[in-house]
């Protein structure tokens, strides 16, 4: 009984393993912020993701949850890459340099397989 | 082998557009990463709650008039209930208990103001009022053991009998028409703070909300002696007592004899017949402000909190105050509206023996069950992984650098549970809560009313309430969250 069921659990790790993708994904932030269609990325538990930001003004982008951030200037892509790991809803938010505020221009939403 | 693949983006929160001006904060503190429940999930707890509301309706068969009588097994009869359940036992508890208020409250006014490296904001919002409440429903009425500050007003009444034979109470009579209404503003001013209020994560402001409510309790069981204030004026041991009603435990204090017993999850909300017009107001304000705080999380409040926003703009920056509050004092309003209609409703159809009123106050306990369950769905990842930051905290109460047990560089585990564990336990905790109450409610309507027919006849309107309340629970935990967008 427990043989069967840590066989089943290894291969299923396996499989997901297996059809874990890597995923690119290109985001350009114009006054600080991202177009509509763009507003909410999905990515599937497991996936390997990389994002590349590009951005018209300086600022520091963060994903929550993963914990992610970066510095933006004009001009320079920037990446972040990660594994997906935990599935949910992650909000991600940018802070304008010298302004205190911050702002939820997106989220990650990472689906179970 | 690398296959690019570009994200599949939009979604019903980027129709009506994620950024609202200010979209609010949902609950008092911290981080939610809830993905929304599927579609044909949610649907399928739906109809399991409407199926499972006639068959316990038609299946449970208790003569009319015959009050069920729960079965119980007293823990006392058991040599670790008698443990549990010792005096000393109960000292350290209350000491302990004391002290971590201490130390939540030092923490507050003297540490590091940033919310997540101090202590009082987690231990106040997740383990406290999150926490407790899990603890009151699930296993029994704790506060009413660890209450930190009864314990300490008991201490000071205690030296002072010792000392002058005298008691601290002032013994003021308290005035019976009260009833638990200041029990209700004080719970409804604490719903403000908790939803509403800005200031809720500064650990310093949060800290000094709480000496202000320490002086009111204090002062409450100074007038009027301490359980009269407690089980009346005290907004936490009345909710946490609530919500303890669901609970398995339940202690019985007669001069003959002490009891711990355990019963049936829901047995001690048809326990009790005497709901007063004013528990009843309480119940339904605490239901309500449950629902709120997942509502504001939904894009439709986002999306009217967004409209009234702009409508509002003369209004200046006090609108998003503004707006939450006017949904704050809008819930409840409805709750009892829709809840009296509905008793109205029972009372047309049943023999007439019972006003509506005496209906409404009787029934009201029987709602409970499913506002527990959509608590414990709404914040079950919250609790499990917001939780987390404790494990650090403890190392670091006031956020100075500490590393007392070296556990100060902890990072949360966003990863401890999958969506899908958190999905169906969402579902199955709704559905069951919901399957408990038609069943109290049935256990309530077999005492109340004659015969089988009038029983029959009183669940209508109170299975249409309770599938309505059940989907819009679950409705809730359906929608995408909606983060907080910039203040002001």
């Amino acid at each position: 009984m427990i043989r069967t069921l840590a066989l089943t659990v290894a291969l299923l790790l396996v499989a997901t393993a297996l059809v874990a993708e890597s995923t690119r994904i290109e985001l350009t932030l114009t006054g600080g912020e991202l177009p509509r269609d763009t507003r909410v990325i999905r990515v599937r538990q497991g996936d390997d993701v990389t994002v590349r930001w590009t951005t018209d003004r300086p600022l520091t982008i963060h994903l929550h949850g993963y914990d992610i951030e970066r510095a933006l200037t004009p001009g320079t892509p920037v990446e972040m890459r990660f594994t997906a790991r935990a599935t949910g809803r992650f909000a991600i938010e940018t802070h304008a340099h010298g302004a205190k505020k911050e702002q939820t221009v997106g989220y990650l939403e990472v689906h179970p397989r | 082998m690398t296959i690019d693949r570009t994200a599949i983006v939009g979604s019903v929160a980027t129709a009506i557009g994620v950024i609202a001006p200010g979209a609010a904060h949902a609950h008092g503190f911290g981080q939610r990463y809830d993905l929304p429940v599927p579609l044909w999930l949610w649907m399928s707890g739906a109809a399991a709650a409407v199926a499972a509301s006639f068959v316990v309706i038609a299946r449970v068969r208790t003569p009319p008039g015959e009050a069920r009588r729960p079965a119980r097994r007293n823990l006392l009869d058991w040599r670790l209930g008698r443990l549990a359940a010792d005096r000393r036992t109960r000292a350290v508890a209350q000491a302990v208990s004391v002290a971590l208020l201490v130390l939540v409250l030092a923490a507050g006014l003297a540490g590091n103001q940033n919310p997540t490296r101090n202590l009082a904001p987690t231990a106040i919002w997740i383990v406290w009022w999150v926490g407790v409440a899990y603890v009151s429903a699930l296993i029994g009425n704790v506060w009413a053991v660890i209450n930190p500050w009864a314990a300490t007003f008991s201490w000071v009444d205690g030296v002072v009998h010792r000392f002058s034979g005298g008691d601290l109470c002032l013994g003021l009579r308290y005035p019976p028409g009260l009833g638990v209404w200041p029990a209700i503003v004080l719970f409804a001013a604490f719903a403000w703070v908790e939803l509403v209020f800005t200031g809720r994560a500064v650990p310093a402001q949060l800290a000094s909300i709480a000496v202000g409510y320490s002086l009111i309790t204090w002062t409450g069981m100074l007038l009027f002696g301490r359980e009269v204030w407690l089980s009346r004026g005290d907004p936490f041991a009345v909710a946490f007592g609530v919500l303890a009603r669901f609970s398995p435990m339940d202690i019985r204090v007669t001069p003959s004899e002490r009891q711990w017993n355990l019963r049936p999850f829901g047995a001690g909300l048809y326990a009790t017949r005497d709901v007063s017009f004013s528990m009843m107001v309480f119940v339904l304000l605490l239901l309500s402000t449950v629902t709120f705080d997942g509502f504001t999380a939904t894009p439709a409040w986002s999306a009217l909190e967004s409209g009234l926003y702009g409508a509002l703009a003369p209004l200046g920056d006090a609108r998003l105050t503004l707006i939450s509050t006017a949904g704050l004092v809008a819930f409840p309003l409805i709750f009892v509206a829709v809840y009296t209609a509905f008793a109205t409703f029972m009372a047309a159809l049943t023999d007439g023996r019972l006003s509506s009123d005496v209906i409404a106050q009787r029934f009201v306990l029987s709602l409970v069950p499913i506002a527990i369950a959509y608590h414990l769905a709404h914040y079950f990842t919250y609790l499990l992984i917001q939780g987390q930051l404790m494990i650090r905290l403890v190392s670091d109460p006031f956020g100075f650098g500490w590393d007392l047990f070296g556990t100060a560089r902890y990072r949360p585990d966003i990863g401890v549970v999958g969506a899908r564990f958190a999905w169906y336990t969402a579902v199955i905790a709704i559905v069951a809560g919901h399957i408990v109450a038609v069943w109290v409610a049935h256990a309530v309507a077999v005492r109340e009313f004659v015969t089988s027919r009038v029983v029959l006849r009183s669940q209508l309107p109170m299975l249409i309430l309770m599938v309505g309340y059940t989907v819009v629970s679950l409705w809730i935990i359906a929608q995408p969250i909606v983060e907080p967008g910039p203040t002001g």
